[in-house]
């Protein structure tokens, strides 16, 4: 059963994308979310959550952002003892196959591709959590 | 060099991957279903709404010429012009927020919308012999702005009916 308040951390250069996503979760149900606008301070703010004792249960990151990329991010999330069993959903401008196998590599949980709707991002959510889709 | 047959054609056909593009993105990120009325060509550079949000395309394109595979450039502008009322109606459904006038939080949207546009767009162009590299978007807002085309290009002017309002894909073609 995935709780309402699992600590949700969303990382996106863009505001407009990252207010999206935050609608789309609140609409979902989820209601502790927090978000970066770079990879650099997202990592800070996952090791210093981790280090807490009140780690980060879920990332959604994009992929192109202009200081740390979110590959490079997911890479140091799954580098980590104490982050790399976050689960890591990527998201990504373009389906370009070459950026899907690079991060199914690095151990991305799943992606999806812009433009998505509320439907497609619970489905992904409830893929990752392993929970049927739509129950 | 192409003759204008050949290149209307490929305009034609370039436009297309955008304007289907944007049905997709507006239908999947607002649901909002478009339609695109007749487009018209356009011989001045007087944006049709109070914001257009601008992104240039360019690249390699790849076409047969008899039986040999030629490699040219290409360069392209979309824009997406929108009225006041119709760009905050839309950025409103997006964030699931409730702004009465263009401000600064619902600034870039338009820019995400149309880098989503353009990123959607790509695996058609891709198709057709596209190569394209996009540039970082920007935004230009107040009533009766200018558009910068590339000196010497086409321009189509394509209306859009939509559930939120109406607006203007403009999108200017040429090739080196």
């Amino acid at each position: 059963m995935l709780k309402a308040n699992m600590k949700i951390l969303i990382v996106d250069d863009m505001v407009a994308m990252r207010k999206i996503i935050k609608n789309y979760l609140t609409q979902i149900g989820f209601t502790n979310i927090s978000d970066y606008e770079d990879g650099a301070p997202a990592w800070e703010a996952v090791q210093a959550a981790a280090t807490k004792g009140e780690p980060f249960e879920f990332i959604i990151s994009d992929w192109n952002m202009p200081g740390m990329s979110g590959i490079d991010f997911l890479k140091k999330i799954r580098e980590t003892e104490n982050t790399k069993k976050i689960p890591f959903l990527m998201v990504t401008a373009e389906a370009e196959q070459a950026n899907i196998v690079a991060a199914i590599k690095a151990g991305v949980s799943n992606y999806l591709v812009k433009p998505f709707s509320i439907a497609s991002l619970k489905e992904k959510i409830d893929k990752i959590f392993n929970k049927p889709s739509g129950k | 060099m192409a003759n204008d047959t050949e290149l209307n054609k490929r305009f034609v056909d370039f436009s297309k991957s955008f304007i289907d593009a944007t049905k997709i993105v507006f239908e999947t990120m607002l649901n909002c279903s478009l339609t695109s009325k007749t487009p018209t060509y356009k011989t001045d550079n007087m944006a049709k709404g109070d914001i257009s949000c601008i992104l240039g395309v360019g690249g390699i394109f790849e076409k047969i010429v008899g039986e040999r595979q030629v490699k040219s450039s290409f360069k392209a502008m979309l824009v997406l012009s929108f009225s006041n009322d119709v760009y905050v109606k839309c950025a409103n459904v997006m964030l699931g927020e409730n702004h009465t006038e263009f401000n600064k939080e619902i600034a870039d949207c338009g820019n995400e919308i149309i880098n989503i546009i353009v990123g959607n767009s790509k695996e058609s162009l891709n198709k057709m012999g596209y190569f394209p590299t996009m540039s970082i978007p920007s935004m230009v807002n107040g009533k009766d702005h200018t558009l910068s085309y590339p000196n010497n290009t086409n321009i189509i002017l394509i209306p859009i009916d939509s559930t939120l309002g109406n607006f203007f894909i403009e999108l200017s073609y040429s090739e080196a």
